[in-house]
Parts: C-alpha cells; structure tokens; sequence
C-alpha cells in the first residue's frame, strides 16, 4: 500500500473515500476476521463483528490521530468489538463469556464452518483457560504469526513483556494438553 | 524428549472454515451499509431551514417571555423591595459578614466619599467607640 499518510488523506477525502476505504476493507478484511472468529468461534458472530468493526473504522477515521499504525488501530477495535459482544451474548445467556465459549467448543464439529479434529478443539479449550490478554497474544502469535513488534503497538505492552506472557502461554498450553 | 504439540511443523490451523466467496462480497456489503447509513444524516442536513425555524422560535419564545419578567420587575418600587428585605429577611447582619470575603469586598471596589469631619462626626456619635480603640 502506498504511504500510509496519503492512504489517510484519501479515506478522509469525500471524493476519494469510498474507493479508498473498499481497497482498506479488501487488505485487512482476513486478518481482521481471523482474530475476530477467534474470540468469539463462530462464524455468522464473526461476520457481524467484522461488519461493526470496519463501520466503526468508517466513523471514527476523522480521529484517528496516526499515533499508531492504520492496521494496529483497527486491530484494536477488532479485538475491543469482539470482546464486547462476546460478553453481551453471554450476559443475553445469563451466563459467563468464559462459559458461553466451552459451550460453542463443545459443540463445534457440527458446525459446517469447523473442519477441525480433536486436538484442534482441545487447543482452542486450553487458549480459554489462559487470562484474556495470554489469550490474545498467543493467538495473534501463533495463529496469526504477528511480530512482537507489532503486537506490541497492538497491546501497548513492551516486546520483553510480551515474549514473556507469550512463553508463559505455551508452557500452560502443553501443560493441559498432556492433562487432558 | 518428549514432543510439544506447539512445536509440530506445520503448525496446528485454528480450524475454522469461512464460506465461499465470503469475503469477495464483505466490501459491497459494507460499503452499502456505509453509505446507507449517511443518508440519514443527509435528510437533516438539507432541512437546515427546519433548525432555522426551531432557533428562530425559541428566540422569540424566550424574548417574550424576558420582556414580561423584566416588565414584572420594573414595577416593584426600590423602596417596597428594600422594604420586603429588611423586614422579612431571616439574614442577620453577622450572617452576611460571615458569607462576605476579603476578596469579595475587593472585588465590590466601592468609593468611600466621606470627609473626615464626617468620620469625626459618626465617631464622636458613637457610644462603643471606647469598644472598638480597646480591640
């Protein structure tokens, strides 16, 4: 993409806006839902996420203030978007985010849109069981093979910290896999 | 040593499948959203007159009704008002000291215009006067 300062200009520009802001949808769409259907499991949730998420990118573009990159911006409201609705949905159910994600897993390999095994669900239910933010990073690490760096400018935690809570995860991870 | 399932190459996919030509069609879905949404905002912006009409009714409306207030007013005497405050307040002169601060008093800034024969005058007419010079 071309220098992000003009690829701003051009999203905030009436004439440019609507092409601009298609060929933003275009480069950032998988990405973005792949994080997204991470958190909240299924697809159809993933779709509405990513809707809001990018109509949210629309509205509040007049301010952004380019302290951080474009991507790092949107992938913040993402996981923000996603978090929320996650919990609204469990609140909905009267019961805990935590709780309403076991159940999703559980029954998982009817969903048309899961082409996974056993060990596959096993991981996603040990990613559960980690503090929320273990839990972003080490799907944005391992699923996504993001940078640190640029998990960094996502989490706003340093790259040491993130390495860390990054190698912590792991060791959990195998740890309940060899449990279970 | 025992083998890590995070350590397998290839990786272990998260598993989740997304439909066919998902995301060819996410973008117009968006954009049609986008720009559904604006023409909203549009609709009101071009029935500016509607705001001017509200604006002007409201001046009007607050106008009229500070014309009667004032006109109320005006015709309360100073001497009635002045009248009404002394005999029916409840406030006592030291209530009033007490809500009075040093920096209210300079901001009242008042021209004290009293000759000092006048002083003298009030002075010697006053019998704590022996009260006032032993504090």
């Amino acid at each position: 993409m071309e220098d992000e300062q003009d690829f701003i200009q051009d999203l905030l520009n009436p004439k440019t806006q609507n092409k601009a802001f298609q060929k933003l949808i275009q480069k950032y769409q998988r990405p973005l839902y792949s994080i997204i259907r991470n958190i909240v499991l299924n697809h159809d949730d993933a779709d509405d996420v990513l809707q809001n998420t990018f109509i949210k990118v629309f509205l509040y573009l007049k301010k952004f203030k380019g302290d951080s990159k474009l991507f790092s911006w949107m992938y913040r409201i993402a996981t923000n978007e996603a978090i929320t609705f996650l919990n609204q949905k469990a609140k909905k159910n009267n019961t805990t985010s935590l709780a309403l994600q076991l159940k999703i897993l559980d029954t998982i390999k009817s969903d048309p849109y899961f082409d996974g095994d056993e060990i596959q669900i096993k991981l996603h239910k040990a990613i559960l069981l980690l503090p929320e933010k273990q839990q972003l990073v080490f799907k944005m690490k391992y699923f996504q093979e993001l940078k640190y760096e640029e998990l960094s400018e996502i989490l706003g935690t340093s790259v040491g910290a993130l390495k860390a809570s990054y190698h912590l995860a792991v060791k959990k991870i195998e740890a309940y896999v060899k449990n279970n | 040593m025992e083998k890590k399932i995070l350590d397998t190459k290839p990786k272990i996919a998260d598993g989740f499948r997304i439909p066919e030509n998902y995301f060819m069609q996410l973008s117009d879905k968006i954009m049609s959203e986008i720009n559904h949404k604006p023409k909203t905002i549009k609709f009101f912006e071009n029935k500016k007159w509607v705001l001017a009409a509200a604006a002007i009714i409201t001046v009007l409306i607050t106008t009229s009704l500070f014309i009667k207030y004032s006109t109320k007013q005006s015709n309360i005497e100073i001497e009635t008002l002045e009248n009404y405050i002394a005999y029916h307040s409840t406030v006592s002169d030291e209530d009033i000291i007490n809500l009075i601060s040093e920096d209210d008093l300079k901001e009242l800034n008042f021209d004290l215009d009293i000759s000092k024969s006048e002083i003298e005058a009030i002075l010697n007419t006053n019998s704590n006067l022996d009260n006032y010079l032993i504090d």
